[in-house]
């Protein structure tokens, strides 16, 4: 019997050309994919550079992993309908009846069903297959074809998955006997998913994840772009189980099904949520001869419309009153709450769930969801009166085409409404619970439902359209997820207009002081052309609606036809004439993007060394002295200024040639005071070589005057940098000197190197004066002091001068300010925020003046009179940097959460202690423009408010801060191309300059000793401060270092700072025994293992901490013992009984796995 | 008050024809369609009820063109389709305000009257409570003829309704539908003959989607007065009975023997024994082509 099943069914799909469709569909999308990512489309990397491989296991695997998720709608598809059909046909009344054992039932449907999906997702895999044969793709991206990742991705991920919860639809399926259930149930497992990433992190995530991707991940975490290229995935271990886990739940889940299922006519579960009703006994009664009450029946406009609405309550009933909405709704709300949670907690700071960051990416994925849900269930809607039969009843009534059809867009609105209330609702309620009251009832409103909301009702429109054009609901939601998947990739392929980008928004970035910025005008242009366009397709699902029973789809054409009629007509006219003239209204908005890179980048730079690359050599002078009067129009989103450089010849040879470079964004005019010549210009780079009249003679200066002004913005780029509330202008708007392109750093060897510090290569330190003017609103910053502030008509003017001379990198805000002020040993604070971003205030206070006392006692007095902390929008950069005695200061820092994180640090005293430690570090001694400068700049600054943090919070806070740089270094150093740099070397890479150095400088700490470690800093320090050229580089450092170090503990330089070094230790074995008199005695076995960049050495003198401690956590004793060998065994005589052993508690080493340093006893 | 068609012919996209240039007016009155299953009479009354285009001809229903002012028949028409569907786990009267909505009663008072009503008049008052999905067979045509009613319609069309229902749910059935047909035009689909012989005072006999014949049931079978006759047989002898008389029924008796009823303008032969022609008798004298009526 079961083969008899079985075979019927497995044939029965292999005629279906649906069952081609998806696998094509699939097949083309990896093929795609696949092309696109290996570089068909797209010129070539230079030969012989390091890339990413599209064919290695690891990338398999990656890319696999995510069409997972759309295998995974396959089910409902393929194995629900596979039981469905026979409810839906009735057959089952029938069929049940037959003697087929229940086992040979679900085992032929399922395992049928199960092979067509399998085979379906093998289109796939054999896609990718093909196309990396492609000839023309990036030899560079493509390694050698290696089966062994394919074969990984199917039996360790796809097909499992596929066994596992094509069991669970079945049996959804098989319970509530509705096809629906089964895609709901897809949705739930999205869900499930989303709630273990948010939940848990590491091991349990890995462990959890419903597809096992996570636990891919987990295995790989650690992987360098070589291993990625290389290696294969370990399936031993976390993905193991994993896998076990969720295999185990799902075959206990089919079990109790196959159990409890029964060939009964009547299901077991209802999908609504009221009780099953018993059967209705009939009574006698006479006949009552009744004349029907002359009642009123209406078909007016008016009331049609009164209709539609009471339609939709009637239909909405049907979808909220189920079981399954309500789980969907729940399992939402979790979803909601714990992506909130992960928003609010990165890996470095909690935030505080402003309405902002509430909005923006929790309820983004959450609209993903409903229009997800929007997909399921319009299908349900337009298919409900024919699914449950009732339709000819329906269709005999008059009652129009459209006001069935408009309840039904209604209907889906309304529950998109609910949804998106629940949302709303959530938000509130975590902002609750983290005693936060500001709720934007506002912002919730205007995202939730105009931003969020539109695109959501594009998606209803296609949704009906799309169900109405397929009769088979399965077939409608497959095409509806691949419109959805196809849009999100046509920028892989080249299409980038608006006009094609079906319904994308994408994420609007919010931020309390610019709000949604300019981007709003442009996403309602957009996303108006797609509702007209989406209303045109409820014209056309007019025209194709389902009435009577029309025999054949040419029979649903001559319907439409008549259909398309009068009032019809002219609505379909007015729309799609709105359709094509929004349409030319973005075509010629794009157009105005003239700036667009029509050239590939590499190229364009390509050409320019070409043509310039003669003049990288070129000496120049340097500018000493900056003048500006910059005057900002916040309302305008525009700026214009008038400045002069005063540039000398520090040299000992004329300068004939200028080599100027205007901003990128910007308009500028130059003018020197002597004559001079345009010899050529670029005018993509901006870049003119000028010609002087007279050569610039050794000490001789010039005047260089400019004016600069913004390109204006076009409709939908931002070319000004001036927003309307938090401006935050860069040096970038300036004319720069000398050839700057290809500038990278150079070794620290090089002498040139020295020439240069690190943030400026045409300055030394520079005078600066400026005047900047607003709006009267809005308070101007610059670098200096306030000279003097007036208002001049409606505009707010300040002057700024800086007393003593700055590197040429500052910034110029302007916003609506409020001002948290308070002088400390005679400096004056100032934190200038947005109103209502007062949560952090004395944090950031405290951080600034524990920095100045910390490093005052150091290093000897900060250098200015004041330093001010002045907010940025977020839209801008999470980050805080420091500008002469201006910290500009992320938005992010200012609703960082300080009160719940418990696993976290206090960023807003960290961040501004941090910024203000480069007063000293970056701004007093600045390093050379060499590799290794951010480890002088960033690794000692981030190490010393590392120290300043500790005094603060007490050690242990300090540990954790540690343990949490470590997480940061090994985190982020997986995706590196280039081989890892050691800190000496370092260049951008900020997992290693912070992670990395604040771990090696505090371990110099414990082995030199903090004086030592401190006195080489200072001297170093007062060697290099306020000097300009030579400047200092990592190297001197280093070497000031291991000059301070004793001849036994050398190693440690080289291994912390020259070399890529993991130092594994761990406890193989451990034991205890108590020994005569009170004593206990311990027995250990160290293993010891080391690996300099990526090659094991030899352990020859190791230096390693053991900590050794009691029940209560309290130490008893800490040995540092000489390790010699890989494998070494002590023993250890204590005086109280020993609960833990803990090698390396301190964090003195370099180690990968920590895991394994704890042994308890 | 007529329903006229003329040359109606549907062929279905398999092939099938399944109206054939079929012309026929319908009086008021309870109008009776008798016809063996695959006749085309369900096509016909899907067509009249607006639910399927022909590919020609033409349908009026007193003088509203059926093809082309869909919509104002279904205001005048009650609709009961062979086999239907409800919304599962939806009660009785709910559903019958949903229907009554899509009929274009507005008012919500006018609604729960007029539900109440159409409830009491086909018996279904005491399980208005009930999910329509859990109703006997019986019960479930009542509620169709329940939502029928709502819009009070002078067009009436019920297909095969007695189908499948017990002798007390049918006479039940029969009952509601009688007194509704004496104000409305009904036209009533079947193919058991006593419906229609208990109801009609119309009647069609259709085929291969064709009218065979139309007449007055009484009319009819006084027609084939004197021309029906019985015999008994023995079963075996039933072939060759056949090849030599229009054998238009046969019944079998307690004894396993053979009652055949045979059409015959004179007494075939001694064994043949007169009988009194019946409805059943004009329904198969139709059906075997004979045409004994002038309609």
């Amino acid at each position: 019997m079961f083969r008899s099943i079985f075979s019927y069914e497995f044939i029965n799909w292999l005629r279906k050309p649906v069952c081609y469709l998806y696998g094509l569909v699939f097949f083309g999308i990896a093929f795609i994919s696949m092309a696109g990512t290996g570089g068909l489309f797209d010129p070539h990397t230079p030969a012989g550079s390091l890339q990413r491989f599209i064919n290695s296991p690891f990338e398999i695997n990656f890319i696999v992993q995510y069409f997972n998720k759309f295998f995974l709608f396959l089910l409902p598809a393929v194995i629900g309908a596979t039981v469905y059909k026979d409810f839906r046909n009735n057959t089952h009344s029938i069929l049940y009846t037959f003697p087929i054992k229940k086992g040979d039932y679900f085992l032929g449907k399922f395992l049928s069903s199960f092979s067509i999906v399998v085979l379906i997702t093998f289109s796939m895999g054999l896609g990718m297959m093909i196309a990396e044969q492609l000839p023309g793709l990036d030899p560079n991206k493509v390694g050698a074809f290696r089966f062994i990742g394919y074969f990984q991705v199917y039996a360790a991920f796809i097909l499992p998955n596929m066994f596992c919860y094509g069991l669970v639809v079945f049996c959804l399926v098989l319970w509530f006997r509705n096809i629906y259930a089964g895609f709901i149930g897809v949705v739930l497992l999205f869900f499930l998913q989303i709630i273990t990433e948010n939940a848990f992190d590491g091991f349990s995530v890995a462990l959890l994840d419903p597809f096992g991707q996570n636990a891919a991940k987990y295995v790989t975490q650690f992987w360098s772009l070589e291993d990625q290229n290389t290696l294969t995935i370990p399936v031993l271990g976390v993905v193991l189980y994993n896998r076990l886990l969720w295999l185990g739940l799902a075959l206990l889940f089919s079990f109790y099904t196959y159990k409890r299922f029964s060939f009964s006519e009547h299901g077991t579960y209802s999908f609504t949520l009221k009780r099953k009703k018993k059967p209705v006994i009939e009574s006698e009664g006479a006949n009552k001869k009744i004349k029907l009450s002359k009642v009123r029946y209406r078909f007016s406009r008016s009331h049609q419309w009164k209709h539609v609405w009471q339609l939709s309550r009637f239909q909405l009933s049907y979808i909220v009153k189920s079981w399954m909405f309500v789980i969907v709704t729940a399992l939402g709300i979790l979803a909601v709450l714990f992506a909130i949670g992960k928003v609010t907690n990165t890996n470095e700071m909690a935030l505080l769930p402003t309405t902002g960051l509430v909005l923006t990416i929790p309820a983004f994925f959450f609209s993903t969801i409903i229009m997800l849900l929007t997909f399921i269930y319009s299908g349900m809607l337009v298919h409900r009166e024919r699914s449950t039969g009732i339709d000819s009843l329906v269709d005999s009534t008059p009652t129009p085409n459209w006001v069935q059809m408009f309840s039904k867009v209604l209907t889906l609105l309304k529950m998109q409404g609910i949804l998106l209330l629940v949302m709303l609702l959530a938000g509130i309620l975590i902002q609750l619970y983290n005693g936060y009251f500001q709720f934007d009832i506002g912002l919730y409103l205007f995202h939730l439902y105009i931003i969020l909301f539109i695109p959501l009702l594009v998606w209803a429109c296609t949704s009906i359209f799309v169900h109405t054009l397929f009769p088979n609901p399965y077939i409608g939601i497959f095409i509806l997820l691949l419109v959805w998947v196809g849009v999100g990739s046509l920028e892989q392929v080249g299409i980038t207009t608006r006009l094609l980008k079906f319904n994308t928004p994408g994420v609007l970035a919010y931020s309390d002081l610019n709000g949604y910025g300019r981007a709003l005008p442009a996403f309602f242009l957009t996303q108006w052309y797609w509702l007209i366009f989406g209303l045109l397709l409820l014209l056309l699902s007019y025209g194709l609606w389902y009435r009577g029973t029309p025999s054949s789809f040419k029979d649903r054409m001559k319907q439409g036809k008549q259909r398309f009629r009068g009032p019809v007509v002219i609505y379909g006219s007015i729309l799609l004439t709105a359709f094509i003239a929004m349409g030319f209204l973005i075509y010629d908005k794009e157009a105005e993007n003239n700036k667009g890179l029509e050239q590939e980048s590499n190229l364009v730079f390509e050409k320019f060394e070409e043509r310039f690359g003669k003049y990288a050599g070129t000496l120049q002078p340097r500018i000493v002295d900056v003048e500006t009067t910059i005057h900002l129009y916040p309302d305008d989103h525009s700026f214009h200024m008038e400045g002069s450089y005063k540039l000398i010849n520090k040299l000992n040879r004329p300068i004939d040639t200028l080599l100027v470079k205007t901003g990128f964004d910007e308009i500028s005019e130059i003018d020197l005071n002597r004559e001079f010549e345009v010899v050529t210009y670029d005018s993509y780079f901006k870049f003119s070589v000028i010609k002087l009249g007279a050569s610039l003679r050794p000490n001789d200066s010039l005047r260089f005057d400019f004016k600069v002004k913004n390109t204006p913005d076009t409709f939908f780029q931002q070319n000004s940098s001036v927003l309307e509330n938090g401006t935050f202008l860069m040096t970038d708007i300036l004319p720069r000197i000398g050839y700057m392109f290809g500038n990278e750093k150079l070794q620290p060897e090089n002498p040139r190197a020295l020439q240069n510090h690190f943030q400026a290569s045409d300055s030394d330190l520079v005078h600066f004066k400026t005047v900047v003017s607003t709006s009267e609103d809005q308070i101007a910053l610059a670098p200096g002091y306030l000279q003097k502030e007036w208002m001049s008509g409606d505009r707010r003017y300040f002057q700024y001068q800086m007393e003593s001379d700055i590197k040429f990198i500052f910034a110029v805000n302007s916003g609506v300010y409020q001002i948290g002020n308070t002088n400390h040993k005679g400096i004056e604070l100032s934190i200038y925020h947005h109103k209502g971003h007062e949560t952090n205030l004395n944090a950031m206070m405290d951080g600034l003046k524990a920095a100045i006392d910390f490093n005052t006692a150091l290093f000897g007095p900060y250098q200015h009179r004041e330093a001010r902390i002045i907010e940025f929008p977020m839209s801008l950069g999470s980050y805080a940097t420091t500008m002469a005695n201006n910290i500009p200061t992320s938005e992010m820092r200012f609703i960082a959460n300080t009160k719940t994180s418990e696993d976290k640090i206090d960023i807003a005293f960290y961040v501004s202690a941090h910024e203000l430690t480069h007063q000293w570090w970056g701004n007093q001694i600045i390093p050379a423009n060499a590799l290794g400068a951010r480890f002088i700049s960033e690794s000692v600054t981030d190490y010393l408010s590392f120290m300043i943090y500790g005094k603060r919070y007490g050690k242990e806070e300090g540990q954790r801060w540690l343990s949490l740089q470590r997480q940061r270094y090994l985190n982020g150093r997986t995706p590196w191309k280039e081989d890892e740099p050691p800190l000496i070397l370092v260049d951008e890479q900020q997992p290693i300059f912070y992670g990395k150095g604040t771990l090696a400088l505090n371990a110099m700490r414990h082995y030199l000793g903090e004086v030592n470690l401190h006195k080489v800093l200072n001297d170093f320090l007062q060697d290099y401060k306020f000097k300009e050229a030579p400047y200092p580089t990592s190297l001197e450092l280093v070497e000031r270092l291991r000059i301070a170090t004793p001849d036994s503990l050398k190693y440690v330089v080289s291994d912390l700072f020259e070399t890529v070094t993991f130092t594994e230790a761990s406890i193989q074995k451990a034991s205890v025994s108590m020994s005569d008199s009170e004593k206990y005695e311990m027995n250990l076995e160290l293993s010891v293992r080391k690996q300099t960049d990526d090659t094991p050495v030899e352990v020859l003198c190791q230096h390693i901490e053991i900590g050794i401690y009691d029940l209560g956590g309290e130490i008893i004793q800490m040995e540092t013992i000489k390790v010699t060998e890989e494998i070494s065994t002590l023993k250890i005589i204590l005086g109280r009984e020993p609960a833990r052993v803990v090698v390396d508690p301190n964090m003195l080493l370099i180690e990968r796995e920590r895991n394994d340093n704890e042994y308890a006893l | 008050m007529s329903l006229k068609i003329e040359q109606l012919t549907k062929t279905y996209a398999n092939g099938v024809k399944a109206i054939d240039n079929l012309s026929i007016e319908i009086q008021p009155g309870m109008f009776g369609l008798l016809g063996p299953n695959g006749a085309g009479k369900s096509s016909l009354m899907r067509t009249i009820a607006t639910l399927q285009t022909p590919d020609k001809g033409s349908i009026r229903f007193n003088e509203i063109d059926v093809l082309t002012h869909a919509m104002e028949v279904r205001k005048r028409l009650g609709y009961l389709p062979q086999s239907f569907g409800v919304y599962p786990k939806v009660s009785a009267e709910k559903l019958l305000h949903y229907f009554a909505r899509l009929k274009g009663v507005t008012s919500k008072r006018e609604r729960s009257l007029l539900v109440g009503e159409v409830l009491e008049l086909t018996n279904l008052t005491h399980v208005r409570k009930k999910s329509v999905s859990g109703y006997s067979g019986g019960m479930k045509q009542r509620f169709g003829i329940a939502q029928l009613l709502l819009n009070n319609p002078p067009l009436i069309i019920v297909d095969e309704p007695t189908a499948g229902l017990d002798p007390a749910e049918r006479n039940r059935f029969l009952n509601v539908l009688r007194e509704i047909g004496a104000r409305n035009t009904v036209i009533f689909s079947t193919h058991l003959v006593d419906d229609v012989k208990e109801l009609c005072n119309e009647m069609a006999i259709m085929n291969h989607g064709r009218i065979l014949m139309k007449a007055n049931p009484s009319e009819a079978i006084r027609q084939l007065e004197g021309k029906i006759w019985i015999r008994n047989i023995e079963k075996d002898a039933l072939e060759s009975m056949e090849r030599r008389y229009h054998v238009l029924s046969s019944g079998y008796n307690e004894d396993h023997s053979l009652n055949i009823r045979v059409y015959a303008d004179a007494r075939p032969d001694t064994n043949f024994q007169p009988t009194e022609a019946n409805l059943e008798d004009v329904y198969f004298t139709v059906l075997d082509g004979f045409n004994v009526f002038d309609s």
